[in-house]
């Protein structure tokens, strides 16, 4: 009975551990190359039209947008754009960056007001992503 | 000593509250004819008393919209309009005159580019209003036009799907 258990309970190990192993990318660390692991037509939907039509024209990246503490017209416009296009699509790594860029244009425009969202590591290193994927290409 | 009021009664009586709330609401929808249809994104407006079909833009609430123009100007909205939308499922119809969902599928980016400064009054008029849902009308009196114009009722909050 005990070795049983014991069996299951190293399947079970096994089975999470190869999981981890194959989501983790091989465990080779967070240098992986995020465009290369998501079809970019999704991703593209949400995030070209601000980039080129925001960001680009006011010499802006999407970390910028994340860091900045107050928002002018510009990044309040990116916040806007993504919100309308975001829908429930799959943006992989990039979720992090636009879901907080989303959540902080509706913290910052709502009535009463509430506090808006800090950005965490995580959402700086998939700003990151974002803006070396665009630059390389991603969405051209 | 009387006894306690019976917990039935306001239940029986906020129900029949709640259904005349209810019939009240349905009964002023039907007066202003406004009803929407299936759409995700862009929802069908009907209003028979005017023999008018409109589009509705309620993916988000206009001011979503509004701040994007702020931002970037109306070429930018027109970018967005033109690349988000889940249209309705059903003919967009008054009396003789109709359009269909894959007419409007194909035709919605040129609707949308065709005439930028109606756009930008319609979105501007609609903020100022409040939040008013933006739409677009499709047929008129009886008749197929092409008009940004902007209501109040049904479209205010919108739906993020």
């Amino acid at each position: 009975m005990i070795a049983s258990r014991s069996v299951s309970q190293a399947l079970f190990a096994a089975i999470i551990g190869s999981w981890l192993l194959v989501a983790c990318g091989g465990g080779g660390g967070g240098n992986h190359d995020a465009s290369k692991e998501l079809t970019p037509t999704p991703v593209c939907d949400v995030v070209e039209i601000p980039h080129k039509r925001i960001l680009q024209p006011n010499d802006l990246t999407y970390r910028q947008v994340v860091d900045t503490e107050t928002w002018t017209k510009q990044e309040v416009g990116v916040g806007a754009a993504l919100l309308y296009a975001r829908g429930e699509r799959d943006l992989g790594p990039y979720t992090a960056v636009v879901d907080h860029l989303i959540d902080r244009y509706e913290a910052d425009q709502a009535e009463p007001p509430v506090d808006s969202p800090a950005p965490t590591t995580a959402v700086r290193r998939s700003a990151d992503d974002l803006d070396g994927a665009l630059a390389e290409g991603l969405c051209s | 000593m009387s006894a306690p009021p019976s917990p039935r009664v306001p239940r029986a009586g906020m129900r029949r509250l709640m259904l005349l709330s209810a019939a009240a609401l349905a009964l002023g929808l039907s007066a202003c004819n406004i009803t929407w249809t299936a759409g995700k994104t862009h929802g069908a407006i009907i209003e028979t008393s005017a023999a008018r079909a409109s589009i509705g833009i309620w993916r988000a609430p206009t001011r979503v919209l509004y701040d994007v123009y702020g931002s970037a100007g109306i070429t930018t909205v027109q970018d967005i309009l033109c690349a988000h939308g889940t249209f309705p499922t059903l003919r967009l119809a008054v009396g003789k005159r109709s359009v269909s969902s894959d007419a409007l599928k194909k035709k919605w980016c040129g609707y949308v580019r065709g005439d930028g400064a109606d756009l930008r009054g319609a979105l501007i008029d609609a903020q100022r209003q409040r939040d008013n849902c933006l739409a677009l009308t499709l047929i008129s009196s009886g008749a197929y036009i092409k008009n940004w114009t902007h209501k109040s009722a049904g479209c205010k909050t919108g739906s993020l799907q």
